[in-house]
């Protein structure tokens, strides 16, 4: 196209491929549904999103460097799956007492316009949000630290410290292997967040979960510097003001997807959600936050400022709690 | 120029190369890779090309294949299928087709426990080729039955296909498993059906034996017997949760082993040879799929299949006019490029469509898993016919998938039934 | 002299390319021993941390490192059914089309593997659950594509100078 004039009309419009991995019925997918009506409406279609859901041209694992090569403007990845890159992104993923989506959502946000990753140095942030912290689901009732020695439990990798931690045996498998596994009794529960129960209705074969917030898994949107960078400053404004908005609207869908999944369990599947005593949510605390002030201090010890990023994930989450 | 019609450029010179005996992998790396280049850029080439390569092959989903390959490479080398094939002989071999009969049961008893239709395909290719050569059974048939039955492997649970389509259309894995079940066994009758007519018309195409007296049948059974542990083993541990579908490869690789060593086969020399041949087949299938996923990014990048969704999702016409023409591109899909990318792509165009139609989404969800695994062996792209034209070079392309088209008639009776009767698929579940 | 090149070269890329294969095979071995020595860890509750993410390393390996050796022995699907209806002198012609064009797709494949290796290195990308870099196996990704692409340069040397006993 001639970029002279792409961005002045709706004839012409400015096209931004944006990707992901996962498919398109997943929530960052439907946040960027959300966010190409948005900005196409707000800029009068002067910009057209095309998108590039369900890993058809990036994944998880090449999102941010095709991003960087221009294979296309914008991409929407997370951070969690890459470990090492992204290391003060690392502390706020461990276990922190998030509520939910939308607070660890709005947390994540701001913490990433405060701490701009190094990595992302060479990308413009276009949003940031979270999923809901991860809970345990298990086909036995689990209401003791005891209760969890030595079962098998499917995690996804980032969680592995935290499970080894509680004292479980971590089992590493592809989401798609499962459903199967749980129902031959090859695992017998997951950690992940609570959607999964009716989106792949999973609860056919976990009929317990522990009401014990866990890790999150963060997401990052990005542009393309260069391509950001030849935007008209009023589009660039548009997309700007759209950031935190984006983060509170998926935090929001998010959970209400979830609490959707949650009473549709209850309801259809007698699905049980068991609440911690105060002494064993205190035991559970006990074993898992030396997970993240031993991973504090070590960046510490490396120069990078995680004890004040730690210092301030707390703050942001008794702030957005209220 | 317009993005479809580089895409179709793309295709076209994807055909060349091919036609110019390029080897089938390398063609679709290379238009995929400047397919790439010139749509978007070098830099971008070189990103997805790389970084592709390396998340595909150290994928753990993809490891299943040399696995399975390896099992049977071990049960080939050590002669354990050659005694389960002179014992399938002795009882089958003087039926009209009887062997390429005995090839599509023993398929669909490997797609049992196998999720893959190529690892299907290559498993039952050097298990089941070179026996039916020595009995000089017809090529074509031969390799369109190993080339067929192997398509059985994603329809029949568990399958890599369904659980996919599971997660992409917010179904019950274990549902759709459950459902695909009885389509898979009448897809397997229609095969076997095919066999038997072919053969009937026709005899030179799978020659007679002998017919072989009660006690040299009785004697001849202990020839299954590795086999029946083995498969007993394999499919007894994945019901009994001892491992998931992925590990049952190494245990039945380790259990042909075992076997192997006690019937006193079991050579350095063997396993040696079984593992430079599985080395060199698990390349060829690995390779090609890979190139199938490259090529695709090319297609999806200039919004061909999208353009192609659109255009039926503002079709003004009758529901099954819509079913037909989505189920069309599905096979028309299937046949050009890798049937997982496709469908990765498409599902989310297509699946609102046919659900506002009021179309069961179970029965859907069968219903693509059945037309996609058809495009496996529809020519000009169909991984299995490749997969077979790999482990039989002497065959040629052509002759394959003369072979293997003859079994797209099954797949259409299937299509015909299950439209008709849905609930064949809708009933299990109920 | 034209003959003892290319028996020097057929030589090599056959030692080259069949050791590769070799260890490719080694590695195929040892991926089964892994998954079946998790399973059964896991039976008593102690599964192999990580084997998910190995597994997937020694697959990229096994299948990486027996490029060269699956050209030199044939193995690649190709179609010659029109190709066999050409006059000789053109399907000469087309054959080294072919080889160098796959040659050069090759050897440029092997050099980006290296620097794509390079990048993951400065990302400082670990792996998913092990948490250690992973990077050095993209390298040996690189080094069964340069095999891989040496066989095939051997073929095409051997088409160049007319290679007699073919
Ligand atoms: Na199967
Ligand atoms: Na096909």
């Amino acid at each position: 196209g001639d970029n002279q004039q792409a961005g002045t009309d709706a004839d012409n419009p400015i096209v931004l491929k944006y990707a992901f991995f996962a498919p398109a019925n997943t929530f960052p997918a439907q946040q960027m549904e959300k966010w190409k009506e948005e900005v196409e409406n707000r800029t009068n279609n002067r910009v057209k999103v095309e998108l590039f859901p369900g890993g058809t041209i990036l994944t998880d694992k090449n999102m941010y460097d095709g991003v960087k090569n221009g294979v296309v403007e914008m991409g929407l990845s997370s951070t969690t799956y890459e470990p090492g890159r992204f290391p003060l992104l690392g502390i706020s993923d461990l276990p922190s007492g998030y509520p939910n989506a939308t607070v660890a959502s709005k947390v994540v946000y701001d913490l990433i316009q405060e701490y701009p990753p190094e990595a992302f140095q060479d990308f413009k942030i276009i949003t940031a949000f979270a999923t809901e912290p991860n809970y345990l689901m298990t086909n036995f009732p689990v209401s003791t630290l005891q209760g969890l020695q030595g079962k098998r439990i499917r995690i996804s990798s980032s969680v592995t410290p935290v499970l080894t931690q509680l004292g479980a045996s971590p089992i590493s498998m592809s989401m798609a292997e499962v459903p199967q596994s749980l129902q031959t009794g090859i695992v017998e529960g997951i950690v992940t967040s609570r959607e999964v129960l009716k989106d792949l209705k999973l609860v056919e074969n976990l009929s317990y979960g522990v009401d014990y917030p866990l890790s999150i898994v963060t997401f990052v949107a990005v542009m393309n510097k260069n391509v950001w960078d030849s935007l008209p400053s009023d589009i660039q404004q548009v997309i700007d003001e759209l950031g935190q908005e984006m983060a509170i609207w998926t935090g929001e869908y998010k959970d209400s997807h979830v609490a959707e999944s949650l009473d549709w369990s209850k309801n259809n599947h007698a699905f049980e959600l068991i609440r911690l005593s105060q002494d064993e949510i205190e035991a559970w605390n006990q074993v898992l936050q030396p997970l993240q002030d031993e991973y504090v201090a070590d960046l510490q010890s490396k120069g990078l400022p995680a004890e004040a990023y730690q210092e301030r994930l707390y703050e942001l989450i008794s702030q957005y709690s209220q | 120029m317009s993005l479809v019609t580089v895409s179709l450029l793309g295709l076209g010179a994807l055909f060349l190369l091919m036609m110019l005996r390029m080897p089938i992998a390398f063609a679709m790396f290379i238009v995929g890779f400047v397919g790439l280049l010139v749509v978007v850029s070098p830099a971008a080439a070189f990103t997805v090309l790389t970084s592709d390569l390396w998340n595909q092959l150290s994928s753990y989903t993809l490891s299943v294949i040399p696995l399975y390959i390896l099992m049977g490479e071990i049960l080939f080398r050590t002669g354990v299928t050659r005694s389960l094939f002179e014992t399938a002989y002795t009882w089958m071999g003087h039926l009209k087709g009887g062997m390429a009969a005995a090839v599509v049961m023993a398929s669909a008893g490997f797609a049992a426990i196998c999720g893959s239709n190529s690892a299907s395909a290559a498993a039952m290719c050097t298990i089941a080729l070179p026996e039916l050569k020595k009995i000089k059974y017809n090529d074509s048939l031969s390799t369109g039955a190993v080339a067929a039955g192997g398509t059985l492997g994603i329809i029949i649970p568990p399958s890599t296909v369904l659980i996919i389509i599971a997660l992409q259309t917010e179904q019950s894995v274990r549902q759709l498993f459950v459902a695909s079940v009885i389509p898979g066994i009448l897809l397997m009758l229609l095969f076997l059906g095919t066999v038997f007519y072919l053969c009937h018309r026709n005899p030179s195409m799978g020659p007679t034996g002998p017919k072989a007296t009660l006690q040299e049948r009785l004697a001849s059974l202990p020839g299954l017997l590795p086999t029946l542990l083995l498969f007993t083993f394999v499919i007894g541990g994945l019901f009994l949760g001892w491992f998931t579908p992925t590990e049952s490869g190494a245990f039945g690789a380790l259990g042909a082993m075992i076997i192997a060593m006690a019937m006193k086969s079991l050579t350095l020399d063997n396993l040696r040879e079984a593992l430079y041949s599985t080395i060199k087949s698990s390349t060829m299938v690995i390779t090609l799929i890979i190139g199938a996923l490259l090529f695709g990014r090319f297609l999806a990048i200039t919004r061909l299949p999208y353009e192609i969704a659109e255009f039926v999702n503002t079709l003004d016409v009758m529901p099954f006019v819509v079913l037909a023409v989505i189920l069309a591109i599905y096979l028309i899909g299937g046949s050009l490029m890798d049937a997982l990318g496709f469908l990765i792509i498409s599902i989310p165009i297509f699946y609102p469509t046919i659900i506002s139609l009021g179309y069961d989404p179970l029965w859907f969800a069968v219903v693509l898993c059945i037309v996609t695994s058809a495009g496996a062996i529809t020519p000009p792209v169909g991984v299995n016919a490749f997969v077979v034209k790999g482990l039989a070079p002497a065959v040629p392309m052509m002759s394959i998938f003369k072979g293997s088209s003859i079994f797209l008639v099954s797949y259409l009776i299937l299509l015909a039934i299950l439209i008709a009767f849905p609930q064949i698929v809708t009933f299990a579940v109920k | 002299m034209k003959n003892r090149i290319v028996d020097r070269l057929d030589r090599t890329s056959y030692l080259l390319n069949h050791g590769l294969a070799f260890l490719a095979g080694s590695c195929l071995l040892l991926m089964m021993a892994l998954v079946v020595g998790n399973a059964v860890m896991r039976f008593f509750g102690a599964p192999i941390l990580g084997t998910t993410e190995i597994v997937g390393w020694l697959t990229a390996l096994s299948i990486a490192l027996g490029l060269g050796y699956t050209q030199i022995t044939r193995g690649y699907v190709e179609i010659n059914a029109l190709v066999e209806r050409f006059p000789p002198l053109l399907k000469k012609i087309l054959h080294k089309a072919v080889l160098v064009t796959s040659m050069l797709f090759f050897a440029l494949v092997s050099w980006q593997l290296v620097l794509y290796g390079l990048t993951v290195k400065q990302n400082g990308n670990l792996s998913e659950t092990l948490w250690i870099p992973f990077y050095p196996l993209i390298f040996l990704i690189a080094l069964g594509f340069a095999g891989l692409t040496f066989a095939i340069f051997v073929d095409f040397f051997k088409q160049l100078v007319g290679d007699a006993r073919k």
